[in-house]
């Protein structure tokens, strides 16, 4: 693999081959970002090549003090983000959490959801109706396998308001498999 | 979020084995397994090229344009190079040599209007009868 500096300075020379290797290194990444904040397949791909063209646009701004992975996370991240604001797309205020928590938990849904699929496809619609926030720290973390750091420089949130964020919305999932777990066994 | 709920999951992060209540721990369970699996969504196969080939056009376009907007300020800086030069020099604008041709405006136009007949004439008939070969 083409380390990070070798490979930013060829595309900045122009060398399209090397920028089609940049996308190639980084795909997966942005399509799982891009994928769980957007529902729409067409509108995923289109906004996963945005993306990419804007790395190409700001990479003469890339000064190395990050991973490029990270870097290309963080313009994946607010590109959906502005997407979303732009669509006006409802986003959960976290400041409301508490009420957004008792409406998560509480709402009543999950049996029929439970019994037409297997319990990891449960929980990834469990996943969906989280906020933005939550949805892509829990990717980042557990699908790439990223730091609380790199994540807090993606988000642009503090380290320990990620961890919180990250413990509180595994929390919130415990909950509501929990409640629907005990529901099947009553069944 | 308490304590031990905190607890637990670290353990089960860890690959450790979580203390406390068993419903807890089974839901954490399924809820770890299910953020471990990789998202369902994926680019399809050749989708670097497609972004190469819509950034290349991309910059086509954006050349273009620049190109345009060139080509338009130096019409615009020609044509006030032009009239500040007239201003300056007081230029009065004669035919010269041409203004014979005043004199013969019906064989002027004449001129003109049998060329344009000569034209159309190619045109239709021996471009036409070269096609057909």
């Amino acid at each position: 693999m083409t380390d990070d500096k070798t490979l930013v300075s060829r595309v900045l020379q122009g060398d399209m081959q090397a920028f089609g290797l940049l996308i190639g290194q980084h795909e997966r990444l942005v399509a799982h970002m891009v994928g769980r904040l957007v529902k729409n397949n067409e509108e995923r791909e289109e906004l996963c090549q945005d993306v990419f063209l804007k790395v190409y646009e700001k990479l003469s701004d890339f000064s190395f003090q990050s991973k490029l992975s990270t870097w290309v996370a963080t313009i994946a991240y607010r590109h959906a983000i502005n997407w979303m604001r732009k669509r006006k797309i409802p986003m959960t205020d976290l400041a409301e959490e508490d009420h957004f928590k008792a409406a998560f938990v509480e709402e009543e849904n999950p049996e029929s959801l439970l019994s037409d699929q297997d319990m990891n496809g449960f929980v990834m619609t469990l996943v969906d109706a989280l906020p933005p926030q939550y949805k892509t720290i829990l990717t980042l973390y557990h699908v790439d396998a990223m730091s609380y750091d790199e994540i807090g420089e993606v988000t642009g949130l503090p380290e320990g308001t990620v961890k919180s964020y990250l413990f509180r919305a595994r929390n919130l999932l415990k909950e509501k498999v929990k409640k629907c777990i005990g529901k099947e066994a009553l069944l | 979020m308490n304590i031990h709920d905190e607890e637990m999951q670290k353990n089960l992060e860890g690959g450790q084995p979580a203390a406390g209540d068993e419903g807890d721990v089974k839901a954490y369970r399924h809820v770890f397994d299910a953020l471990r699996q990789e998202p369902e969504f994926v680019l399809p196969h050749g989708f670097a090229n497609r972004v190469v080939r819509a950034l290349v056009q991309q910059q086509t376009e954006k050349t273009t344009a620049r190109e345009y907007i060139w080509f338009g300020v130096g019409i615009v800086l020609l044509l006030a190079a032009f009239i500040t030069a007239i201003v300056l020099t007081d230029f009065k604008f004669d035919l010269g040599v041409f203004s014979a041709v005043k004199s013969y405006k019906g064989l002027f136009l004449f001129a003109v209007g049998f060329i344009t007949l000569l034209h159309l004439l190619d045109r239709r008939l021996l471009r036409n009868k070269r096609t057909a070969n």
